[in-house]
This record gives structure tokens, sequence and C-alpha cells, in this order.
């Protein structure tokens, strides 16, 4: 409720004396506290950010000693690069499979463990046991439980009479398969978040729902629980989409951004050029179309929030 | 709980229908519901997990053997988790993990808190552009400065030390975001009355404003050490000697992709350092949702 | 620079290891594969146990060879650099003409002549120490070797009715015996050749080197295997998929089907002797054997592995380096290596009687890998600093072409033409 409240600062009626001068004491220190935070943000994000934009001006190799500037060239190589759209387009559809889903079911399960009593503790911490795991042995865990020919779910699936499937061998699965992993991770994460904003939900509401003739479960979730996760919900889609759009670690130790390239995501090609290539000149230049995606998505998402959520 | 009192009461639509039907499983039949449906997402969750238990016992040639025998048949704890101990520094690996860890959040907390209730209650002429930043920050990934900055920590000299493991996540967006919602939400009487009793900013942050955030901090906390106890890209990058290694280097260590004879110990490694992660999380579990629930999450 | 970095050296060298008695000389030592770690450390504890002055450590190990080699990049800039190194053999090309450039890795030349002569020839295969050279200059001595063989799963093939004494000797007999195996049961598969997803070109550079084909021309301006040598690779590729029974999978999920006794025959590397033969114990009968050569006039293998360079810059380390690589390349060392993986022996007087000999008199299934020591050849480099990529790129079609989604046709001249231009532009 109270982030619904949203009183502007330092709005109480000034103490007698100069309000001018108090707040020119206060915006002083606003600045000072600010300071060490913006301090390293230049030194860690923005600096560095910078320089690669200025890499991917030139045809720099990594170790190698001359360079030359090469203007837009790298750009030019880039907008004519195949492989480039088609990891564009990789990684939209796995942050498209993965967002909804991720939210969705994070909130279905929150919704039905918070509604337990003396399981409610149980569940949380089984569901919330993967984000300790550790990624270079879970995919080893994945790659044999997942195997396309010996795997336990594809032994399943042929009992209950279906085809199997092969889960990393499949260039039309394999964006799904690594969403699922993803999603194991995920559904606890935001199971925890969802679980905190539902537990902020005044009990009254839902009475007073009731009263004006709201029954049934899905009839209390539509009138009070939805509209009053807004929040929540719209700071676990943010999170859940940079989380989607980050995606790395489990295609590099698990499909290597096969089967020919069909999980070869943004972030995997610059690792590529940059790491195993060397080609840091053109590996900066996807960087650059990397970090402005990635931004148009969060202003885009930034207005959103601001419209629909009453956060400031 | 409402009151259906006819039974034939014809539903106005089909999301009435969904309901009444739901309604008339009645209290037994939802609660079996719900539990079927939250086991069999337990089963989802736990099946990976619990094969990774199972194969940290097994000895190499059982790992992948064919069908379904998942139980070990001649299981060799003893020797597994022995050889994940001893043939490598693990104990050692996940004291770096705890310092790189510590040290992480504790600038991550001194930078963000101060930061975050300026955002919160000081009006400043920069403020709106320092929210932009943080919003800004929070979508860039490490992997996009990795080079610069490996480069200048090697610079600086700095490459094989603590500093250079922390350096990069001193900053965290995300706790500014987190923490401006919860100081968003604290009441404003409290400030001014500080203020009056002669309070300078300083003093309210870290004497009025931060003890009330424990539960907020709690939260954070938990975020920040998952993410970097288990990040095994920077250190990869900037330790090269087993003495600084963090944990998942220790179990990167017994990957041998072309044979996989290891694995058992692997699995055995990557059990033993998730176990602190699982007990903190047992330990704060309360706090930590408490903390949420108050940051404005909701 | 070289030739001043080697005075230096030969000056360490004569002023011997009385100087450096005094201190201990630190040495680093950054190799890949964290599973290599398992004989790494009994050797350098054995070469510090004769070497007292000497402490050896070792930098974590690089995931594979390429992450290695960037990681020796990495340090090269930033002056962090290991004081030993073994670098995969498709990396020495770019690893020397880079750090070459900078003064950075020491040439062996000069302290090999002064071994005295015949230090050399009573060592190595010739075909041996030529994988640690580059444009003429000695940076490595050979280390790990492997080529790659076929391990077989017998018990299949006596289901199959086949006889694992008696193996397959050429690429038809081959690709029937697959088939018979693939046509046991739904859940078991024939084969794999991973030559659409491996760490690297190697197999592929295998399935040229087989026919006694070349990788390049002799001026390095385009590749050799744009005719008949090319096609008959691509039609073998087709034909393991479609007669063989090979599943197009990954290497991960490749090896795990091996290991669980449900594929008849698997294409990699000598180094897996050991793995599989555990992976195997108790479940089914592994035995190894020959890659099937065609042409056994001039046709052999792609050699993988590493040789260990020396990219010390101090007097007294290269010194000690020195000492380091000719003890771990030596037949005592040589030993361990060997026995903790299936690799190839790199010194001739490993194999012998005071060696492994017995060893491989007893274990059947190593000696698959002396017996190609012939058939050994260079892993070729191809020029510029695209080798990686152009891997990459290759696999990327094979794994079409297997799938059925371009013909052989197509699929020869899309490796030919996305080869050539990943080649640096001749003037």
């Amino acid at each position: 409720m109270t982030a619904l409240a949203d009183a502007p600062a330092a709005s109480p009626a000034p103490v007698r004396g100069g309000v001018a001068r108090q707040e020119l004491v206060q915006a002083r220190f606003g600045y000072a506290f600010a300071l060490p935070a913006m301090l390293l943000m230049l030194g860690i994000i923005i600096g560095p950010s910078l320089v690669v934009i200025g890499i991917s001006l030139t045809d720099y190799e990594l170790g190698v000693l001359d360079w030359r500037w090469v203007g837009l060239g790298n750009y030019e190589e880039m907008l004519n690069d195949r492989k480039f759209w088609r990891s564009i387009s990789n990684t939209f559809t796995y942050v498209a499979i993965l967002v909804p889903s991720a939210v969705l079911l994070g909130l279905a399960v929150a919704i039905m463990v918070h509604a337990r009593t003396r399981t409610k503790r149980f569940y949380e911490v089984i569901y919330f046991l993967p984000v300790t795991t550790t990624l270079v042995a879970m995919a080893i865990v994945w790659n044999f439980v997942l195997h396309s020919k010996i795997g336990p779910v594809n032994a399943l699936l042929v009992a209950i009479g279906l085809e199997p499937i092969a889960f990393f061998s499949d260039r039309d699965v394999v964006l799904w398969s690594l969403a699922l992993i993803a999603l194991w991770q995920l559904i606890g994460f935001n199971m925890i978040l969802f679980i905190a904003g539902l537990s902020a939900i005044p009990q009254d509401l839902y009475d007073a729902a009731a009263v004006d003739g709201a029954d049934g479960w899905l009839d209390k979730f539509l009138r009070v629980t939805w509209p009053m996760l807004g929040p929540t919900t719209m700071f676990v889609v943010v999170t859940t989409s940079i989380t989607a759009f980050k995606v790395f670690d489990t295609i590099a130790v698990l499909t290597d951004g096969g089967p020919r390239g069909a999980s070869e995501v943004l972030l995997f090609s610059i690792y590529l050029e940059g790491f195993e290539y060397f080609r840091m000149g053109y590996a900066s230049a996807l960087t650059v179309a990397f970090l402005t995606f990635i931004l148009l998505f969060s202003l885009v998402q930034a207005w959103v929030i601001d419209r629909n959520v009453h956060y400031r | 709980m409402s009151t259906i009192a006819e039974p034939y009461a014809a539903p106005a639509g089909a999301r009435e229908s969904l309901s009444v039907a739901l309604h008339r499983l009645g209290r037994f039949g939802r609660l079996a519901l719900t539990h079927a449906i939250l086991l069999s997402g337990v089963v989802f969750i736990l099946t990976p997990i619990v094969w990774m238990l199972l194969t940290s016992m097994k000895p190499g040639n059982e790992i992948f053997s064919a069908g379904l025998d998942v139980l070990p048949k001649n299981p060799q704890p003893v020797e597994n988790y022995g050889y994940a101990l001893t043939s490598i520094p693990l104990l050692r690996m996940m004291l770096n993990g705890a310092i790189v860890c510590g040290g992480i959040l504790i600038v991550q907390l001194l930078t963000s808190i101060p930061c975050a209730y300026a955002l919160a209650k000081i009006r400043f002429r920069a403020a709106p552009a320092v929210f932009a930043m943080v919003l800004l920050g929070l979508c860039i990934p490490i992997q996009a400065p990795a080079l610069p900055l490996y480069l200048a920590l090697a610079n600086l000299g700095l490459l094989n030390t603590y500093v250079s493991l922390m350096l990069p996540f001193f900053l965290s967006v995300f706790a500014i975001f987190l923490f401006r919602q919860f100081f968003k939400s604290f009441p404003d009487e409290i400030i001014q009355a500080a203020r009056v009793d002669g309070m300078s900013e300083f003093e309210i942050v870290w004497r009025v404003v931060t003890p009330a955030a424990w539960p907020a901090i709690a939260a954070f906390s938990i975020f920040s050490i998952t993410a970097h106890w288990n990040d095994l890209y920077w250190p990869l990058i900037v330790v090269s000697r087993d003495s600084l290694a963090t944990p998942p280097l220790g179990v990167a260590f017994f990957f041998d992709p072309e044979s996989g004879s290891d694995f058992g110990s692997l699995m055995a490694a990557a059990a033993i350092i998730s176990a602190p992660l699982v007990v903190a999380f047992l330990v704060a579990q309360r706090q930590f949702i408490q903390g949420i629930t108050m940051t404005g999450v909701k | 620079m070289k030739a001043l970095l080697t005075t230096t050296t030969l000056a360490a060298l004569l002023a011997g290891v009385a100087a450096s008695a005094q201190e201990k000389i630190e040495l680093e030592v950054f190799h890949a594969w964290p599973g290599h770690a398992r004989f790494h450390k009994p050797m350098a504890e054995a070469f510090m146990a004769e070497n007292s002055d000497v402490t050896v450590t070792f930098r974590a190990p690089g995931a594979d060879y390429g992450i290695a080699h960037l990681a020796v990049l990495r340090g090269s800039l930033s002056g962090d650099m290991p004081d030993v190194f073994h670098s995969g053999l498709n990396l020495v090309a770019p690893l020397g003409r880079i750090l070459s450039a900078r003064g950075a890795i020491l040439p062996l030349d000069d302290l090999m002549a002064a071994e005295g002569e015949g230090w050399v020839e009573a060592n190595y295969e010739p075909n041996f120490l030529a994988i640690g050279a580059v444009d003429g200059v000695q940076y490595g001595l050979p280390f790990n070797a492997s080529t790659p063989i076929v391990h077989y799963n017998a018990t299949l093939i006596r289901e199959a009715g086949g006889d694992p004494d008696d193996l397959p000797s050429d690429w038809d007999e081959l690709i029937e015996l697959a088939g018979k195996i693939d046509a046991l049961g739904d859940d078991v598969w024939g084969m794999s050749y991973d030559v659409h997803d491996f760490w690297d070109d190697w197999l592929f550079q295998a399935l040229i080197k087989q026919q006694g084909g070349e990788i390049m021309n002799e001026a390095e301006t385009e590749v050799a295997w744009n005719n008949e040598i090319g096609m008959r690779a691509v039609d073998l590729a087709v034909r393991f998929v479609e007669e063989g029974g090979m599943p197009l999978i990954s290497k991960e999920e490749s090896t795990t089907l091996f290991c669980s006794g449900q594929k008849g025959l698997h294409f990699t590397s000598t180094a897996g002797v050991r793995g599989f033969g555990e992976c195997s114990d108790g479940n089914f009968e592994y035995v190894t054997g020959l890659y099937p050569v065609e042409n056994l006039e001039t046709g052999g293998v792609a050699t993988g592995g590493n040789v260990g360079v020396i990219l010390a810059s101090d007097s007294a380390k290269q010194e000690a380096a020195w000492r380091y690589i000719k003890f771990i390349s030596g037949p005592k060392a040589q030993e361990m290596a060997v026995l903790a993986t299936g690799y190839m022996p790199t010194n001739k007087l490993a194999t012998g009687p005071d060696h492994l000999g017995d060893f491989y008199a007893e274990n059947p299934n190593w000696q698959t890998s002396v017996d190609q020591i012939g058939r050994a050849q260079p892993y070729y480099g191809y020029p510029g600093t695209n080798g990686v990529k152009i891997g990459r790129v290759q696999m990327e079609i094979f794994g079409e072409l297997m799938a059925g989604e371009i013909s052989k046709e197509e699929a020869l001249a899309a490796l030919v033409e996305e080869t050539e231009a990943l080649l640096p532009p001749t003037n």
C-alpha cells in the first residue's frame, strides 16, 4: 500500500528559519550521498563502456601490436552479417519465451504457497533451492536429465507414448530447453518476490470485495490481488527481462551456441568474437549494439513503470 | 467465503462458471488440487538436485550407465566427497568466497544506502539524472565493460588480488533501486523530527533510517551473496592462482568433458559449496521475505 | 629481440645452477583442461624432487585450449604471464607469431643445440617436434599428443554378429558394422563422428589428411580440398548419418551416449582411453581401434594436444623453465601423462622397456595410440588469426549437411567459400 502513497520528499511544513537555507544544506548532502555511487558508476560502468565504444571504431585484435581506426567499418560488417541478425532474433525469442512464463508461474506458485499455513515454509525452501546451485554442476545435470537419447525425461515421454524430444540438438527446441532451465531457477526467485507482495495486501480489501459480491477464487484474484500486485509485477517483469537478456552461462556450457547457431544469442556472439576469435574491435561493436538494445528496452520499461505504477 | 445458495444458479459467464466449479470442488478438493500442483512443481525443482546428490555418491562407471538405475549400486560418498575436499583446497576457496562476498556486500551497502536515501528523501537538482543512471546501470551486464576493466586492473597492478575480484561489483544499482523503495515508505515525520533535533543528514541515514532497514538489508544480502558466490565469469578473468580461487572455480576443476570420469567428485564439490547458501537462506528466510515486503516491491 | 633473449638465456645456462642455488626460483605453469591437473601436479612434484632450487606452482587451469590461449594473450597486455604455458597445437602458430612480435616468447633452437649432438634425435620423432615449430622457429617441446582413434563397444559388436578381434580397417567395413549395430534396436545407435560439433576442426582435418590430402596449397592462398578429396570427406560425413546410424547430437551428449553403452563406436581423441575405460567398467566391453586411413602412403591424421612453451622473461626463470619443459617432455614424466589419460607418449624413450613397454603389452586399448604414432601429422593452423572461427564455420556447414538441409555439392562449395573468406587477404 505504501508504494502507492506517493508523497513528494521533504514536503512537511518548514520549521522556522530559512527554508531555502535548509533545503540548500540538504541538497548538498544529496550530492554528497550520491557522489560515491556515481563515481563508482563512472569508473566501473560508464568509463569502460566509453572505451568499448572507442575500440569498436578500430580493428584491434587482442594481443596484436598494430591496429588502426576503421571508422564505422565494424558496424557495417555487423549489419551485413546474417549471424548478427540471427542472434538478435534468438535473443528476442528467448526473452519472449522466458519472461511471461517465469512471471506467471512465479505468481501462480506464490499465490498457492501464500495460502498455505503449515507447509508454507517447506514450499518456500524447496522452490528457492535452485537459486543456490552452481551452474557448472547443473549444466552436467541438465545435459543428462534432458539427454535426447538416454535422458530420464525422454524415457518418461516414451513411456507415456510420446515422441522423445531432442532438447539440445533440435534447432526449434533448443531455446525452449534453455528457457526451461532458466525457469527452473527463476520460479523460486520470483515466487519470493510475489509472496512479499501478497503479504502486504490487507485482508479488509478482500472482505470489502466479498461484500461487493465477489465470490470465488478467480473473482477475488481479478478484483483485488492482481491490481494490488501491480508494482510487484512490474518489478518482477523488469528484473526477469534483464536476466533473460543477459543469458550467457547456460549457452556457453550446454549448447555452445548450437545446434548450428540456433542458440547463439547476442551476448554469446560477443563472447565468440571477442574471446574465441579475439576480434576485440568487432566484439566491441556488437557490445555497443547490445547496450543500445537493452537501453531502449529499459527506457520503454521505465516509461511504462512510470505511467502504470506509482513508484515515484 | 461467500455463499452459493442455489446450486443451479446460471453463471453469467465463463469466468463465473470456473469460479463456481472450483468452489464446488469443496474445501478439501481444492486443497488437494493445490497441493497436487505444488508437489508436481516440487518434482520439477528437485529432480536435478536429487540427481546431483545421487551422482555425488556414484563411482565413475555408474554415472551414465544405461537404464533408469538412479540409485548408486556401489555408493562411495566418502571417496567422492573426500576427493573433492582433499584434491583441491575447497575449504580455502569457500573462505575466499566468503571474503569476496562479504567485501562486496559491505561496500555495496555503504555506497547504495546513502544514495538511495538521497533519491528518496532529499530534493536536489541532479536527482532525476542520478535515478536515470541507476536504471541504466541496472541493464549493463559485466561482460560489456570486462576488457577495459581488466586492463585497468592490470595497470594498477591489482590482478590476483581480492580487490580485483570485488571491484566491478562495488556498486549495486539493484541495491539502490531496492533501498530507494524502502526509504520512500519511511515516515517523513520521523526524519523531520530528527532534523529539528539537530541531527545531520549523515546521522539520519546511519542512525535513524538504516537501523529500521534491517529486513531490507537482509533481503538484499541474500540476492547479493547468491549472485557472487556462484559467479564464474569474472573470477576466471582476474584470478590465476589457486590461493585466490572462489568456489565455482573449484567445481570447474573437476570438469573434464573429454571423459567425464570425475563427475562424481564434481557433484560432491557442487553440493558442498551450495550448502552454506541453503543454510543462509534457512536462517534468513523470515527476515528475507519480511524485508522485501517492506521495500515496497508490492 | 629474439637474439637478445636467447643470449641472455644462454648466459644464464653457462652461469649454471650454482648462481641460483641461493634462493628458490618460482616457476608458474599454466595449462588448459582442469582435468589435466591430475598428471601435471605429480609431474611437477617429481621435477621438484630432482630440482630442489625450483618451486613449481600452477595457475587455475583454462577450461579449454581457446580459453587458455586467450588468458595468455590478455596476460601479454597486462604483463601478467605464466612462465611456462601449455599451448594447444592448433594455436601454437598464432601464439608464436603474436608473442614473438612482442619478444614475449622464448625460441628454443639454441637451447636445443646446446644439449649436444644427437639429443634431439634420441628423444623426439621429427613429426612430433614439428608440431611445436612456427615459421621455422622452435617454440614448444611436444608434451601431450593425441590422434583420433575409434572407441568401440565390443559387447554391441558381438550382438551385431561382428568380431571385436577383427575390427574394421576401412570406411566401408566400419560404416557397415555401425549400421548393423544401429539395427539392433531403437535404444542403440551405430556410431558418431562429431565433425558437426567438436571443440575445433580436428576431425575434419583428419578426414582430409587420411586421404593424403593437404589443408592448404603451398602458398597458403587457397584450400587444397576443393576437389574430389573434399567431396570424399563430405560424402563420408553423410554416410555416417545415413548408413552408420549416427545421431546428430552435441559432443557432450555423444560422449555420454557412448559411456551409457548404447552406441557402437565413437571417434575421439586417444586421451579418452582412461575415461572410457572407467565409465565402461562393468557395463560393457570396451576396445579401441586404429583410425581407418585410406591412403597408406601419405595419409595420416591430425595431431591434437599441446606443447610446452617458455614465456618467462627473467633469465634465471628461463633457465629453470627450460629444465622443466625438458623434464616434462622426457620419458619419466611422459609415462605419468600417458597413464593418466591415454595420450600418446611424445618421447621416443617413453615407449621403451624401461618405461611404458610392459604396460602397453598388457593394455592393448592403450597400445592403439602408439600404433598410430607413425600416422600423426601436424595439426594445420590456418594463416591469419581466424583459425578458431574457421573451425566453427565449418562445423556449422557440416551440421546443415548431415541434417540433410543442403546437398553435398552445396556443402563443399560453402566450406571452400566460407573458409577462404576468413583467410587474410592476399596482396
